[in-house]
């Protein structure tokens, strides 16, 4: 996997680039500001931009800017954004899209989950904060349906939303995947989702349901 | 005529006037009496310098005129003429009895001049049916003067005690018997026009009428008693030759408008005056032939002394007061005004926010404003908020006194001496009042720091949010990834190290979750998107379902903080303490206002005076000039709405 890295802070930079290669990753380039990040982009061909959403020079939300300007272009190309702190008016409109990660920086502690979920987000797949997820599940609390499922299934649905296969969630949750299976198939009825063949359009399917603003 | 001839000829007038009173004086010495020529030359020049005052200044004034007219008149055929005749007469000089003749019937044209004084004064000009008035004068003195003038019985002016023209005693008499009647009935006919004018009149033509009548009422009570006792007690012939001169004086002092205002205040004292010393002259009488069948008569006279010394100053207040509410209505009116006022104040039934609307009614000046002058920060209205330049560029009046916060009234001119009234009356009105401003000042001053103060902590706590987040967590967040590092590194080299560091590690996650918190609690970074992110963000952490209906509207950070911690606390009271169910969360832009409304479905109850949750927030909103409001009846819910001015 080659991976470019934009974050403004030096150190912080050194370090992530360091744990791609630690874990076997090729670093193609890294950038202490979204500027180039374009050309780079397109003359080294990555499969995966990882994003600081503070950068210079305001220091706001260049990394968000950055990551929609990348789908535009290249809609196949990871994007994992980093943040210190997360915020749910960011998440927003691009948590929807394919081959997209949002997390906050501390995760890196984790270095295996880290890179796993760097992994899955380069493969086209999604990688959500559970904290982003919890603002998305907790925002919706009490408007209706989500009301219905049970502890257990409201835990599948957040890491499903977490971007996790069954394999995954059975795995975090110590469950056999038949039980996580079964939980899936009764909260995706009880929400009115379709259960679509792929992970990845289920968890579509999932964000959008938690992102509408529309829906009861 | 144009001012400067007219100018020349007053000069003239009064230089002629002056030169002939003094021959006048100079020829009755030895042929006539003294002391009344002197009377009449002090009448005329004080006349012509009234009438002369008039012209002056509008050379056009037919009233200044004829004083001027008049007086020359009196001074040449009646004072000069009279002196000369008689001493013509006395030695053999031509035009003896012609000179007596004319000077003694002049009065009768002279009388005239004072018909025209009533219909003319003030403007000089004669209004409705006044206007046949003159003619009437004018053929009685027609009339008349040949009455007189041949008439025997004039025979004992002259010198000689003889008429010269003298001639048959019954048509002369009847003519002037005619004559004078006409000439009495324009003059009274022109003093009733006068009066009718004065009843009629306002402001300041009724304040000069008002001059002119305390003139004629002076005149009219002085002459009928020094006629009585002008023989008996000669000084009283000066009271009235004074008393006479008030009338040109008044007249030129109220078309010429100095000391208008002042006519009240002057025919108070001089009623209050005459009065007290009538009361006390008779009470002295009293005591001194009453005490004197017992005492020896200079006992008598001190005992009389001591009484009326001992009843002066009793006597001279209730007089005063009496006067007062007869002749000076308006200063009797302005201090019972504000008199009423603070005793309405004392009871507690009056408000001192009333005193400018008090003080207004009292002088009857709806423009008067107080203001209280700080001295070096300027003026204070009566509600603490400084007085624009264009108000203390006005006329003042102040209260004698350099203290703190003294009350100046701003008031048109001319009402001065009411103010001052009103301000002695209502003294201690106005120092209420002046405390009062002074408070409220204090209290917008301590409105405005606090709010500053506030608007510094939140800034404070902005830059501390951000410098927690993009400095200590990011540092961590690198120590952590090098801690990774070196673990890998090692390579299960050293299992204890490996495990040391990650404990370490898992530290190190802690204290980022902690300063994540702390930075949260400072000031939400969510807020850098909006209330309704920050607000999103908030519900989504609060453990009761609430319902969010926030606008999107961008606002100010210090308002969008304020709301959102209000919001906040009102969140964490209806979780925690009223164990809500459901919460509403509202937040609208509504005319220049943000408007946080809170519900709640919980226990009620609480309560602004208790908790210093709620006082904090009451605090906040205050500071941005809002307001805080708070329903909760107990069982019944809570209903928090905080008002934040946001225009």
């Amino acid at each position: 996997m080659r991976v470019i890295i934009a974050e403004d802070q030096a150190l912080l930079r050194d370090g992530l680039a360091r744990l791609f290669t630690d874990k076997g990753h090729a670093v193609a380039a890294t950038l202490g500001s979204t500027d180039g990040l374009m050309e780079l982009v397109a003359t080294t061909s990555p499969d995966l931009v990882v994003l600081d959403i503070r950068m210079p020079p305001s220091y706001t939300d260049e990394g968000v800017t950055a990551a929609r300007l990348l789908k535009l272009d290249r809609p196949d190309l990871g994007v994992l954004l980093l943040s210190q702190h997360i915020e749910t008016a960011n998440a927003a409109d691009l948590v929807a899209w394919p081959a997209f990660g949002y997390l906050l920086k501390d995760r890196v502690f984790e270095v295996d989950e880290f890179v796993e979920a760097a992994e899955r987000v380069a493969g086209g797949g999604s990688a959500l904060d559970p904290k982003v997820v919890a603002a998305m599940v907790g925002s919706r609390r009490g408007a209706g349906k989500l009301d219905l499922l049970s502890d257990r299934e409201r835990d599948v649905l957040g890491l499903m939303a977490e971007g996790l296969t069954n394999a995954g969630i059975a795995d975090r949750l110590s469950l056999s995947p038949r039980t996580v299976e079964a939980h899936v198939s009764h909260l995706l009825t009880k929400l009115d989702i379709d259960d679509s063949d792929t992970a990845h359009r289920r968890v579509l399917a999932v964000l959008s349901y938690l992102n509408s603003d529309t829906s009861p | 005529m144009n001012e400067s001839a007219a100018r020349v000829a007053v000069i003239l007038a009064v230089t002629l006037t002056v030169v002939l009173e003094t021959v006048a004086v100079a020829l009755t010495l030895g042929v006539g009496a003294l002391d009344q020529a002197l009377i009449y030359a002090v009448y005329a020049i004080v006349q012509v310098l009234a009438g002369a005052a008039v012209v002056w200044s509008h050379p056009r004034h037919r009233v200044g005129w004829l004083l001027v007219v008049s007086s020359l008149f009196t001074t040449t055929f009646t004072d000069a003429l009279l002196a000369y005749g008689k001493q013509a007469a006395l030695h053999g000089w031509p035009a003896a009895a012609p000179a007596q003749v004319v000077a003694l019937s002049g009065w009768m044209v002279a009388a005239l001049g004072l018909v025209l004084l009533f219909l003319w004064f003030p403007d000089g000009r004669v209004r409705g049916p006044g206007r046949w008035i003159p003619w009437v004068g004018a053929l009685g003195a027609l009339l008349g003067l040949p009455g007189w003038a041949l008439n025997p019985r004039l025979s004992p002016e002259f010198a000689g005690h003889v008429n010269p023209y003298a001639a048959s005693a019954t048509w002369t008499e009847a003519l002037f018997l005619c004559g004078t009647a006409l000439v009495v009935a324009a003059l009274l006919a022109s003093v009733v026009v006068f009066v009718l004018r004065f009843r009629s009149s306002e402001g300041v033509e009724h304040l000069q009428l008002k001059w002119m009548a305390f003139a004629a009422a002076a005149v009219a009570v002085v002459l009928p008693i020094s006629a009585v006792l002008w023989t008996v007690w000669p000084p009283v012939q000066l009271l009235a030759a004074a008393a006479l001169t008030l009338l040109p004086v008044a007249t030129s002092v109220a078309i010429l408008r100095y000391h208008l205002y002042d006519v009240d205040l002057i025919v108070s004292r001089t009623v209050a005056y005459a009065a007290i010393t009538g009361l006390l002259a008779a009470t002295y009488a009293a005591v001194v032939v009453l005490a004197g069948a017992a005492l020896s008569s200079p006992m008598a006279a001190a005992v009389g002394a001591l009484v009326v010394a001992v009843a002066f100053r009793p006597v001279r207040d209730r007089v005063q007061e009496t006067v007062d509410r007869r002749f000076r209505r308006a200063r009797y009116e302005t201090r019972r005004v504000m008199a009423d006022f603070v005793d309405a104040l004392r009871r507690g039934v009056a408000s001192v926010d009333d005193l400018e609307d008090q003080l207004r009614a009292a002088v009857g000046e709806p423009t008067c404003t107080v203001a209280f002058d700080t001295g070096t920060e300027g003026w204070l209205d009566i509600h603490g908020q400084p007085v624009t330049d264009d108000v203390r560029r006005r006329v003042p009046t102040t209260i004698a006194t350099s203290a703190h916060l003294a009350p100046v009234v701003v008031h048109p001119p001319g009402a001065e001496r009411l103010v001052l009234e009103a301000l002695d009356a209502g003294r201690l009105a106005f120092e209420i009042a002046a405390l009062q401003a002074g408070l409220r000042r204090q209290v917008d001053e301590l409105d405005a720091s606090r709010a500053r103060v506030v608007a510094v902590a939140d800034q404070e706590r902005r830059r501390l949010a951000r410098d927690l987040h993009d400095g200590a967590q990011q540092r961590l967040v690198t120590i952590g990834l090098s801690l990774r590092h070196v673990q890998h590194t090692l390579d299960g080299s050293a299992p204890e190290a490996i495990h040391d560091l990650d404990e370490a590690v898992t530290e190190l996650a802690h204290a980022i979750d902690d300063l994540r918190e702390l930075a949260g609690g400072l000031r939400p970074s969510s807020l850098d998107h909006g209330l309704r992110a920050a607000l999103d963000d908030l519900a989504s952490r609060t453990p009761s379902p609430v319902r969010l209906d926030v606008t999107t509207e961008r606002f100010t950070p210090e308002i969008e903080t304020a709301a959102y911690f209000i919001a906040a606390e009102g969140l964490t009271n209806a979780v925690k303490h009223a164990r809500a169910q459901r919460i509403d969360l509202a937040v609208a832009h509504d005319a220049g206002q943000l408007v946080v409304a809170i519900d709640d479905d919980g226990m009620g109850g609480a309560d602004l005076r208790r908790g210093t949750g709620l006082v904090g927030l009451a605090d906040r909103a205050r500071s941005h000039g809002g307001t805080l409001e708070i329903t909760s009846r107990p069982g019944a819910g809570t209903s928090l709405r905080a008002t934040l001015p946001c225009a």
